[in-house]
């Protein structure tokens, strides 16, 4: 039994960082990289988020892969793990890989709402101003957005009016954009901070707005053909979703795929014999889109363009990095 | 409607009418038998005798030569209790026609009608009807009054039994009322369209505007309708018909479908062109008119109901919206068709307002100023909150970002103008570097395949976005603005989007193909010199295509890019002039052209950009 390791773990860090990068093609070595940041999370958190960080900075391959689900068993390991604190660090970084990290890992793990950012150092309200349109650079879905805007908030009460404008305009943005996971996460959390309330103040009287407008005539017709290409949509949709679960469920890969076309419940002749009939189980799993994306495709590529402008504008000097 | 236009409509159609119905010379005559004939089958009353044979496979009933005896026509009514008299007149009642056409004789013949018809033996009363479809004066009342009060009161039966005998008359608006009250329905019409027309009615009734349906069946027929019922030679009554159909077509309108309001314009707007054609090839001022008058009571009033009705969505945020979710951004595409079709009838009726009032007047003149402004305002609100009025489909929507300028052209407003073309320049880079998830412009109008393009994520064959007319013109538009933002916006224009070079001059690449965006080829197009006859019936599209063969592999000044299309300007002015005669108001022109899905002729912009003795140089005036 070994009781020392036979190497000093930070030197191993080291060497994992001097070969860096890694290309993408690599697979097996990534595998290992894997586990053994797996391994690292487990002993200490502390040291594993300083590592990442470094291999962020020194290979964009990660960062570019999270929300992806690629590096699922170290995502999984994560989530399993309190991390609030050293995501909430990430966020206020100076330094921009280590934000954009932080913000891209609401993708893949799930983040409580509830940590105290105000525990942590307050930063400058530059850095608050260049994460807020890091956060706007980048597209989360609902959930995360929501969690992300959540816990970020306090940071934004004390600032310049300016500033604290943008943020509240940010909430209000994400409210609309994201009714459900947004808005009505809000409505619940029953906050006493001015700026959510503010947001969904707004919010709810944009969807009282267009509530009084949505029968309008002017809003209730199509062009001719579209009811089709609609059917014709959600074929497409299905494909895509079918095709990917297949390619990722070995289940699907190994085992037969009957399609029953007729009846409620199922069984098989096997053998002379006829087992007793099952029903049919439903599996379902839904997300909210973001509803601003099909509103205004290009407003929001274009809101995204600004804010990467905005950003390296104020920072020249670091990586641009480009939208997801 | 407002009921008194409905009222209007009827009243001048009823009032034109013959008094026999008949076909005459291959041209169907339209009478007020017809009228009272189906007015009284509508309450169930059982003919008599009738002016007219009815011809079930004809297009009209056979007029009958035969000895009235002053009777026109007669009915028992539903009861059988009740002898209805018609003696019908197509005159005014006045001291020159109760003579001059036969009132007073025919009366004195019809108070003695023959009662031995077995269908008459249990009758109980006797009405005499004097039914005239115009108006009447005071000595023609006193004339008829005196009639009445000399004529016997009583009647005779066939068994020796006394029935009371009663004399009345409609005149115009009597007849008004019991068409109103009865007969609006296809049957008001002729026979030759009633038919059609009740098939109408079922189709409005059942599908839904912008369905395949109504695309396939109910334009075609409505098409069919409009040219049955407005053939040569043109006279009042078939143009008088045609808002009466509208009024019949109206009431079978499904209300409960928020759609049906738009199915409506759209009804409407196919009459319109079709009135508009039919009364140019009448010589009469009084056919123009007519279509005039329903242009302006009808149409335009209509439309004007309907974008107040509509002024909410178009100024709430993101009022334009598709209500489902649908995969493929779908959305977004019907959202900016339905855009483009409410900017196209605003733009139609704020081009009309000018040509409708008087604007001699002072009253006249602000009145025109004021509704410019105010829907000056809507749009420049709507440009801001419903980003669907910025995302052009296809090539021809090139109308509707024209009618945009013009609104605010007329309204002096220069800085929405650079406003909207600026943004409109950066929404349309997006999309054609691939970075919005919405296709570019289609040059061939192909609404179909941009759909499929959003839906699959792959240009269709047959997707055009090479060549661009309306590119184009947003170049020439920007001639409109100071020199300063011209230059500005030209370069942007012709560098980025159109050359599709970035600052440094190097090609963008488009993001989901990873190739070179090619440079789009400006095409101008000088349109036939028959443009304005034929644009009232079909799509003109034929004429002389001029494309810009200048391409560059490095950016322009803004000085030098506007001396070269100024110059193209005067050269495809000297070299193709613009022929066309507008006899029609612009307004008419510019509806017939979104109907008929046929592009606009560039001297309708041109002409406010570049007066005649426009040099390079100069900064346009705006005289609106």
């Amino acid at each position: 039994m070994w009781s020392q390791r036979a190497i000093d773990i930070s030197t191993v860090n080291n060497i994992l960082l001097s070969i860096q990068p890694i290309p993408e093609t690599a697979k097996r070595i990534w595998q290992q990289t894997e586990y053994y940041l797996v391994d690292r999370i487990n002993e200490d958190v502390s040291h594993f988020f300083n590592l990442f960080v470094d291999l962020c900075k020194k290979n964009r391959f990660i960062l570019d892969t999270l929300g992806q689900h690629k590096f699922s068993h170290l995502m999984t390991t994560i989530d399993n793990t309190s991390v609030d604190r050293h995501i909430c660090e990430l966020l206020v970084s100076h330094d921009r890989i280590t934000r954009i990290l932080g913000i891209r890992l609401f993708h893949e793990i799930k983040v409580s709402a509830t940590f105290n950012i105000l525990t942590l150092p307050k930063p400058d309200e530059s850095i608050l101003e260049l994460l807020l349109w890091e956060f706007i650079g980048t597209s989360l879905l609902g959930n995360p957005t929501s969690k992300l805007l959540t816990l970020i908030e306090p940071l934004y009460r004390g600032v310049n009016p300016q500033l604290r404008n943008d943020f509240k305009n940010e909430l209000v943005f994400q409210a609309i954009n994201y009714p459900g996971s947004c808005l009505d996460f809000w409505k619940s959390l029953k906050t006493d901070s001015a700026l959510i309330g503010d947001a969904i103040i707004i919010a709810d009287k944009y969807f009282d707005d267009k509530t009084k407008v949505s029968l309008s005539s002017a809003n209730s017709f199509g062009f001719p053909g579209l009811t089709d290409l609609v059917k014709y949509g959600a074929r497409k949709f299905s494909e895509k979703i079918d095709s990917s679960v297949k390619e990722k469920s070995l289940l699907r890969m190994l085992a037969r795929n009957i399609q029953v076309i007729y009846g409620d419940a199922w069984t098989l002749y096997n053998d002379g014999s006829i087992n007793p009939p099952s029903g049919f189980q439903n599996i379902s799993h839904s997300i909210e889109g973001p509803r601003i994306e099909e509103i205004d495709p290009e407003g929001m590529a274009i809101r995204r363009i600004h804010a990467l402008s905005a950003i390296n504008h104020a920072n020249p000097s670091d990586t641009q990095i480009e939208s997801q | 409607m407002k009921p008194e236009s409905t009222k209007s409509f009827i009243t001048n159609y009823l009032g034109c009418l013959f008094e026999r119905s008949r076909l005459e010379k291959h041209t169907i005559k339209f009478g007020i038998d017809w009228i009272i004939y189906n007015n009284c089958i509508a309450q169930k009353w059982r003919p008599i005798r009738l002016p007219f044979t009815r011809q079930i496979d004809e297009q009209s009933p056979k007029a009958k030569t035969e000895t009235e005896f002053g009777i026109d026509a007669s009915f028992l009514t539903e009861e059988l209790k009740e002898l209805v008299i018609f003696v019908l007149k197509d005159e005014p009642l006045n001291n020159k026609s109760w003579t001059g056409a036969n009132f007073d004789l025919d009366l004195r013949k019809a108070v003695c009608p023959d009662l031995r018809d077995p269908d008459l033996n249990n009758i109980e009363l006797v009405k005499i009807i004097l039914a005239y479809n115009k108006d009447d004066d005071h000595a023609g009342v006193e004339l008829f009054s005196r009639f009445i009060a000399s004529a016997p009161t009583h009647i005779r039966r066939i068994d020796k039994q006394e029935i009371p005998l009663i004399i009345e008359r409609w005149n115009l608006d009597r007849l008004v009322d019991e068409v109103i009250g009865h007969l609006l329905t296809p049957q008001l019409l002729p026979q030759h369209i009633s038919g059609i027309l009740a098939y109408q009615c079922e189709l409005v009734s059942r599908m839904e505007y912008g369905s395949k349906e109504w695309a396939n069946l109910v334009i075609p027929t409505w098409k069919n309708l409009l040219s049955t019922a407005l053939t040569t030679p043109i006279d009042e009554r078939k143009l008088r018909s045609i808002p009466v159909c509208l009024i019949i077509l109206k009431q079978f309108q499904n209300t409960s479908d928020p759609s049906s309001a738009a199915g409506w314009i759209d009804l409407l707007e196919w009459a319109m062109v079709s009135m508009w054609d039919a009364c140019r090839k009448s010589p009469e001022e009084k056919e123009k008119a007519i279509v005039y008058d329903t242009w302006i009571q009808m149409y335009l009033a209509e439309l004007d109901f309907y974008i107040d009705a509509s002024i909410g969505v178009l100024t709430t945020q993101h009022g334009i919206c598709g209500r489902q979710r649908a995969y493929g951004h779908l959305n977004p595409i019907n959202d900016a068709y339905k855009a483009y079709w409410m900017l196209g009838r605003i733009g139609i009726f704020l081009v009309a307002l000018p040509e409708v009032i008087d604007n001699e007047t002072e009253a006249g003149q602000a009145l025109i100023e004021q509704n410019l402004n105010k829907y000056a305002d809507v749009l420049a609100k709507a440009l801001r909150l419903n980003p669907a009025f910025l995302r052009p489909l296809i090539d021809l929507h090139h109308i509707e970002l024209f009618l945009i300028w013009l609104i605010f052209w007329q309204t002096a407003r220069i800085e929405e103008i650079y406003l909207f073309l600026n943004e409109l320049e950066t929404r349309l880079l997006f999309r054609r570097l691939g970075n919005a998830s919405i296709p570019f412009i289609d040059g061939r109008n192909q609404l179909d395949l941009v759909a499929e393009y959003a839906v699959t994520g792959e240009k269709p064959y047959g997707f055009t976005e090479e060549s661009s007319y309306l590119l184009l013109m947003l170049v020439e538009l920007c001639f409109s603005l100071p020199p300063d933002k011209c230059i500005f916006l030209i370069e942007k224009y012709f560098n980025r989007l159109i050359n599709g070079l970035d600052a440094n001059g190097v090609r963008y690449i488009h993001r989901i193909t990873g190739q070179e965006v090619e440079p789009v080829a400006l095409c101008w197009w000088a349109s036939p010199k028959d443009w304005a006859n034929r644009i009232m019936t079909e799509t003109v599209k034929d004429g002389v295509s001029v494309t810009i063969s200048d391409n560059y592999d490095h950016p322009i000044s803004g000085e030098e890019l506007r001396e070269k299309f100024s110059k193209f300007v005067q050269m495809t002015r000297e070299r193709f002039p613009f022929e066309s005669n507008f006899d029609l108001p612009l307004s008419v022109f510019l509806l017939a052209s979104i109907k008929h899905q046929s592009p606009l002729p560039s001297e309708l912009w041109r002409t406010q950009i570049f007066p005649t003795n426009y040099t390079v140089g100069t900064t346009v005036e705006n005289k609106s």
